[in-house]
């Protein structure tokens, strides 16, 4: 078994090992391994286009699916890949048949992406949007799914819901059985969007009582950037079609999804080099009391020396990998007046200060202002460490001090 | 400049092989091939910079050169992972529903056939096709066939017109297709997949309210590096398909294309060493010098060899590049017969044969059926030498020889 934190990276990431990445949950990073096997693939394509294209590209696909599949407790022939969640999600809403007056439920940690895509449904397909907000401080679950609830009843023309699995910002593990199961009671489709889920949590698709699913394999499976998969019940393997038509057929699925033109699948590819190395360094059970673990520890140290506290959110929501931390009152990390259903004003990026903390101190980490309050998020991975977060701690502490 | 065998060495394409279907896939340069590897290099290294801070300064430069090297303003033009993508951005666009039509041909690529098809059982969009005849005796005959076309149906909103088609590979007039649907003030998006390094371009003066045409295959830029030019007057109408971080009306364009969420985006930020390469082995005119002539004497050579016939076409119609060149006629490997008036299932790959070929003889070329005959479609790049068509004709000969039967 790999030995975990600075080692690992030094040994199996291309990550710059003077730095410090505490970030695996924006754009994921993949050993160099699973590069060089995606290298192989691009290699073999420009040796021979035509061969791979025409008679190889077929057999790597559904060899692929297998793997992949299996890792996400599904059957093969409900999974085709993606490049990203994002595609995943536009490829069911695209797909789905909605009339006038139809209704899609989100709510206010909804991906901005995902926000994105379903205001454009509603502008161009005059579907009704309907928008839960989360209470801020969310003091229990119970408040989310009351919230649904309600909704649900009150609308019934809601056709389809999209439930985060593990949200972005900010990071919490939904109650996803308990909001499909309110869905099942109001007749919605259920969309997941489990773009953080391969990896960090363990995934039985076809348990899991959803209608489709999207989750990307390049952020905690460390597969490259671009590959994810798009989950699909049976009952709409004839219904659902990709954003991009290349080849049309009416009665496999998968083939749709696969035939992109002369497209590059090389990042889909690598994911069973990827899901090898993921069990190689102890699978999920050792993975998980490492990362779960020092994400827990590296949240109580920043909060304690920064004097802040965590995301207000119940602690049976914290999701395994990920923390949100306050930051210390400064106009380093600006606050402004709003509302809990301010929803133009509710998540913004803050990329002067990533910019510096990443200039001066080497370290890449998320800032953003949620509720008009300044947060930082932080990812722990396989190839951190406490003293990754101690560095972060002494970063913002030395930016304090000097505006003093 | 050492084209032929000299020059193989610096492709990525692998040596045992002999490649004569430049047209469908391209053939990567290893100067680019490192270069985008430096860049996937870079991006591993640290990605949140790569996405956060350095991505938009890399579109923006990439998209001033291609721009250029196309004959486009930088601010009409968008990076694209193919041309396929870029027609679907914008049929899928245009809120076109019951009661409109959008006009294609018979010789239109198939993927182009099947999105529009999608879009009629989508949206309820009538699809048109101009049926090009065989054998096709002039341009003015094909611009007859649109004008009667655009006449007979009101309907229409949108033409579809190829540059350069795939198969049969013809070079069609399109400026004056364009012309003809501007009189009856039709929406002209222009399939444009051949273009770049193969025909001059220059967008700006086209004509067309969109072009989409791929950097990939004749101006060496890596696989999934495309383009879409859209007229200003359609800056804020034009999604991309994948909806994503940016939304329109709340920025420029080119952010909505850029935001497609996360993936490699390595082969637009390599078209510049592309154009590089393109430009340092003679750019368009030394190409065509060397690969036009090339082309023409493979496609004499292979008639003669076979006792076949070139495909029917009107002299000012052929590609530079391609030629169609008629097989002998192989018991083994039968043409698909259509049945007269059907268009949109006219052209077949003939796979069995391609594969034959390759696995025998070692040589990649593509085999089609289409006008209830086989053909090859021939090709001529850089890389190729005279040597290269006459192995390819041995090949042939072969396979005749052992199918027994011989007809011209």
């Amino acid at each position: 078994m790999a030995v975990f934190g600075r080692a690992l990276m030094k040994k199996e990431f291309m990550l710059d090992s003077s730095k410090t990445f505490l970030n695996q949950g924006s754009y994921g990073n993949a050993p160099r391994r699973v590069i060089e096997c995606r290298t192989g693939y691009i290699r073999m394509m420009e040796e021979s286009p035509d061969d791979y294209f025409r008679w190889k590209n077929e057999d790597f696909w559904l060899s692929m699916v297998q793997t992949v599949a299996e890792f996400i407790g599904s059957d093969p022939q409900n999974v085709v890949f993606v490049q990203n969640t994002t595609t995943g999600i536009n490829a069911v809403i695209r797909s789905l048949n909605f009339e006038k007056g139809d209704g899609i439920l989100i709510n206010s940690w909804t991906y901005g992406n995902v926000k994105n895509i379903c205001a454009y449904a509603a502008d161009t397909r005059h579907v009704d949007l309907y928008y839960v907000d989360i209470p801020f401080p969310l003091k229990s679950v119970d408040q989310i799914l009351t919230a649904y609830e309600e909704k649900l009843s009150k609308h019934q023309n809601i056709k389809l819901a999209i439930v985060d699995y593990i949200s972005s910002m900010p990071p919490a593990l939904m109650p996803v059985k308990e909001m499909i199961a309110l869905c099942r009671k109001y007749d919605t489709l259920v969309l997941i969007d489990g773009a953080h889920t391969p990896g960090q949590l363990p995934l039985h698709l076809d348990q899991l009582g959803a209608d489709f699913y999207a989750g990307n394999l390049h952020k905690w499976a460390f597969a490259p950037r671009g590959s994810a998969v798009l989950w699909i019940r049976p009952e709409f393997h004839h219904t659902i079609f990709p954003v991009v038509t290349s080849y049309y057929d009416k009665e496999v699925v998968y083939k749709n999804f696969f035939y992109q033109g002369t497209g590059d699948n090389s990042t889909y590819y690598s994911t069973a080099e990827a899901l090898k190395f993921y069990q190689e360094i102890g699978g999920y059970d050792k993975i998980s009391e490492y990362c779960s673990k020092l994400a827990l520890d590296a949240a109580n140290l920043l909060v304690k020396k920064w004097k802040t506290s965590l995301y207000p959110m119940p602690d049976n929501m914290l999701p395994p990998f990920m923390r949100l931390i306050r930051m210390p009152d400064h106009k380093w990390f600006p606050t402004f007046k709003t509302s809990a259903d301010d929803r133009k004003n509710f998540c913004r990026d803050n990329m002067s200060l990533m910019k510096t903390v990443w200039e001066r101190f080497q370290i890449q980490s998320v800032f953003i202002s949620i509720h008009g309050q300044s947060w930082c998020r932080i990812s722990a991975s396989v190839y951190n460490e406490i003293q990754d977060y101690e560095k972060l701690a002494d970063a913002i502490l030395t930016l304090l001090d000097e505006e003093k | 400049m050492s084209f032929g065998a000299e020059i193989r060495k610096d492709f990525v394409l692998d040596s045992k092989t002999i490649f004569v279907n430049h047209a469908s896939c391209g053939a990567l340069p290893l100067n680019v091939y490192n270069h985008r590897l430096g860049l996937v290099q870079k991006m591993e290294s640290s990605p949140d910079v790569w996405f956060r801070l350095k991505s938009e300064s890399m579109w923006k430069e990439s998209i001033d050169t291609v721009a250029e090297f196309l004959g486009s303003k930088p601010s009409n033009l968008v990076f694209v992972k193919s041309t396929t993508v870029g027609i679907n951005a914008v049929l899928r666009s245009l809120k076109l529903g019951r009661g409109d039509s959008i006009l294609i041909s018979s010789w239109s690529y198939f993927a182009v056939k099947d999105t529009c098809h999608e879009l009629e059982r989508q949206q309820g969009i009538e699809i048109l096709y101009v049926d090009i005849p065989y054998p096709l005796k002039s341009k003015e005959q094909l611009l007859e066939l649109y004008e009667t076309m655009l006449q007979k149906h009101s309907s229409i909103c949108l033409v579809l017109l190829d540059v350069i088609t795939s198969v049969p590979p013809v070079l069609l007039p399109v400026k004056q297709l364009i012309a003809i649907c501007r009189k009856y003030g039709k929406l002209v998006l222009v399939d444009g997949a051949h273009v770049p390094g193969h025909v001059e371009a220059n967008l700006e003066d086209l004509g067309a309210d969109f072009f989409t045409g791929n950097m990939y295959k004749w101006a060496y830029a890596p696989r999934d590096c495309a383009v879409l030019w859209i007229h200003e007057k359609f800056h804020g109408a034009i999604m991309p398909p994948v909806t994503g971080y940016s939304f329109y009306g709340e920025g420029e364009m080119w952010r909505n294309y850029l935001y497609q969420g996360h993936g490699d985006f390595t082969p637009f930020y390599s078209v510049g060493r592309a154009i590089d390469f393109y430009r340092g082995i003679g750019g368009r005119e030394g190409i065509l010098d060397y690969c036009s002539s090339l082309v023409t004497k493979a496609a004499d050579l292979l008639v003669t060899r076979l006792r076949t016939f070139h495909y029917p076409l009107p002299e000012d119609m052929q590609t530079p590049l391609m030629r169609q060149v008629a097989l002998p006629k192989l018991k083994k490997y039968p043409p698909v017969i259509v049945p007269p008036g059907e268009v949109k299932r006219k052209i077949h790959n003939m796979m069995t044969l391609m594969e034959d070929i390759l696995n025998r003889f070692g040589i990649m070329c593509a085999c089609v059926s289409v006008d209830n005959r086989a053909w090859i479609r021939l090709c001529a790049s850089v890389y190729n030498e005279i040597s290269d068509y006459e192995k390819l004709a041995d090949a042939i000969a072969t396979l005749v020889e052992e199918d027994e039967e011989i007809e011209v």
